[in-house]
């Protein structure tokens, strides 16, 4: 935690609307006008979880589902955006965000934010009419750049041990 | 169970034809069956060598449909126990991993030793007035074997030793976990998810599958190799060589496209490792093909090849190792390792990691969709008239005498990944089982 100084309500308010605009973006499958909302040095991870009797050893090596950097979700977002180039998301699946639990925290540089929050993904595929629910905890920093709010870092804490979905073709 | 009211096993999977039951992907009486003559009469991986460098040090994991603890004694060996209480059968560790060394019941605080010995009752022993053998309180044991740091186990005293059952898989297994002098690791623990599927797709589809590529993973793979037309990819698909590799193993290759340097993605400090450690057919095998994929009878598979998603970043290689849980004849659990050299500098095990996490999990730019091909397929396979109909593997039908005479490997060599050999290999092997 780098500082415990909330921020001031009108950047608590910028941050709000960066969030809820960006699950609308996510919702509507604009992932390319999301991709805009990134800066070019964007770490986007979220490790695997598991019990561990006693205090678990910090891994030199974090095993899990994304480990991305720019390069890697403009990929995944071109695949998505046709459906020649997609099999999981051709018909788009369904995904409902709902993001709570917001606080935000000046960071360690001037004009950087750590953000958590909370989110909740609704989804429900074509071949399964029954839905599955993505449950989390998020991590970010935010960057000003020109007036600009842009995510650079997501760290996303999963609440499954055992993930009740066959795959994950969307962003959280 | 009535074998006969499904039709005998023998009729499920048609040697002469290519042609499988849906049933055998769907049925839940032909699904109990397996649990007990596939999956309790094979050997089973539990684990890595890697992820018990201490002694006490523990994991849980799943042999068939059966909880067991993988452990590393005070005397370094290596035991699997069924993770149940000898009393009730409760689980004596809930945890996925720890050190200790015993494990105490949660519910009448039974001890054990973690050599699988009874240390106390709390205050049973006089309850039992000497009637009882004390000594049939031991937890429940299994067979265990290495091979190349791989931990097997089985808990049937009639398999054949491990090294039998592998036979000459070891080869293509050395290839990849015994290709250094110190062998593979495991980095990090498993992640696991639930697919909706038999766990016989998982396993087939990486002994392995090569017309699936060009549909599935044709786009990403063009972005991951510069470009490469799909039609190119095609070829070196049709033209990589299907192994089947004894006792249901099986394995395909596929060469490098053209461009790309041998040895393309490997660190050049374990290149040299390499040559020390690995005959010359493995090298030749390991310098020039781009794409590894095997999967060990029953449901061990791993997959291996070079990405890279930006034209600036040089390709490396990833190296998955997977076990197809079988949770129910329509449910997989995935257990999803990556593995590396032990050799290689810790830079580029985190590139490795991250291009494998970033291609073979349940967010991965192949897995992804996959598994949406796998729940389709059991969407389609599972109805009143679906399951009645036959699973296609009649490319073998062209390709059973395409031997290829000179194959560095051992084992049967066919010349296409587009033949069902390998694949059908699997089934063929899970019929034998299945007969009794």
């Amino acid at each position: 935690m780098d500082t415990q100084q909330q921020v001031d309500d009108a950047t608590y308010r910028r941050i709000l609307n960066f969030l809820y605009d960006e699950a609308e973006l996510f919702d509507q499958h604009a992932y390319g006008r999301w991709l805009e909302r990134v800066t070019p040095d964007i770490r986007y991870r979220m490790p695997g979880r598991g019990f561990h009797e006693g205090q678990a050893p910090t891994p030199t090596f974090q095993n899990g589902y994304y480990d991305d950097d720019y390069a890697t979700l403009a990929t995944r977002i071109e695949l998505w955006s046709r459906p020649a180039t997609t099999t999981a998301e051709s018909p788009p699946t369904i995904t409902r965000h709902f993001v709570t639990n917001i606080r935000a925290f000046d960071g360690e540089r001037p004009g950087t934010y750590r953000v958590t929050s909370h989110v909740l993904v609704f989804r429900v595929r074509s071949t399964q009419s029954t839905p599955y629910f993505f449950s989390g905890r998020r991590e970010d920093v935010l960057r000003d750049e020109g007036g600009v709010l842009r995510l650079a870092a997501r760290d996303i804490l999963m609440d499954e041990v055992v993930l009740m979905s066959p795959n994950l073709s969307f962003l959280v | 169970m009535k074998i006969d009211d499904l039709g005998h096993p023998g009729h499920l999977v048609d040697p002469d034809t290519g042609l499988v039951s849906r049933r055998v992907f769907t049925d839940p009486d032909i699904h109990r069956l397996e649990l007990t003559r596939v999956f309790a009469r094979s050997w089973l991986f539990v684990g890595h060598d890697s992820e018990l460098p201490k002694p006490g040090d523990y994991v849980t994991r799943v042999m068939g449909d059966d909880p067991v603890i993988l452990t590393r004694g005070q005397d370094g060996a290596l035991r699997v126990f069924l993770n149940a209480c000898p009393h009730r059968g409760a689980l004596l560790c809930r945890a996925d991993s720890g050190n200790a060394m015993g494990y105490v019941c949660p519910y009448h605080g039974w001890s054990f030793e973690n050599t699988g010995r009874l240390a106390a009752m709390a205050d049973a022993p006089e309850a039992y007035k000497g009637r009882v053998d004390l000594a049939t309180f031991d937890l429940v044991q299994a067979r265990v074997a290495t091979h190349a740091g791989l931990i097997f186990a089985t808990f049937d005293p009639q398999a054949p030793s491990l090294d039998d059952y592998l036979g000459d898989a070891r080869w293509y297994i050395d290839m990849l976990f015994a290709r250094t002098p110190g062998g593979a690791q495991a980095l990090g623990a498993p992640v696991r998810w639930v697919a909706r599927k038999n766990w016989k797709y998982g396993a087939v589809n990486f002994a392995a599958d090569g017309p699936h590529a060009l549909k599935a993973h044709g786009p990403i793979t063009r972005k991951i190799a510069a470009g490469m037309p799909l039609e190119v990819l095609r070829e070196l698909a049709i033209a990589g060589p299907a192994v089947r590799a004894g006792n249901g193993h099986g394995c395909i290759f596929v060469d490098l496209p053209p461009g790309m340097p041998p040895w393309v993605g490997f660190h050049p400090g374990m290149v040299e490792l390499y040559q020390k450690t690995l005959n010359p057919g493995q090298l030749r095998l390991k310098a020039n093909m781009f794409n590894k994929v095997m999967t060990i009878f029953p449901n061990l598979s791993w997959v291996h090849f070079p990405i890279s998603f930006a034209p600036d970043q040089p390709p490396v290689n990833f190296f998955n190792v997977r076990v197809w849980q079988p949770t129910g004849p329509d449910r997989t659990e995935i257990w999803n390792w990556f593995f590396a050299d032990r050799e290689a500098p810790d830079e580029y095990k985190q590139a490795s990691l991250a291009a494998g996490i970033r291609t073979f999990t349940a967010a991965g730019t192949f897995d992804q969709d996959d598994a949406e091909a796998w729940a389709a397929i059991d969407a389609g396979s599972r109805g009143t008239i679906g399951r009645d109909r036959m699973s296609s593997f009649q490319m073998i039908l062209a390709s059973q005498d395409e031997r290829i005479a000179d194959f560095p490997g051992p084992g049967e060599a066919y010349r296409s990944t587009y033949s069902e050999m390998s694949e059908f290999g699997l089934l063929l092997r899970w019929r034998e089982l299945m007969a009794g």
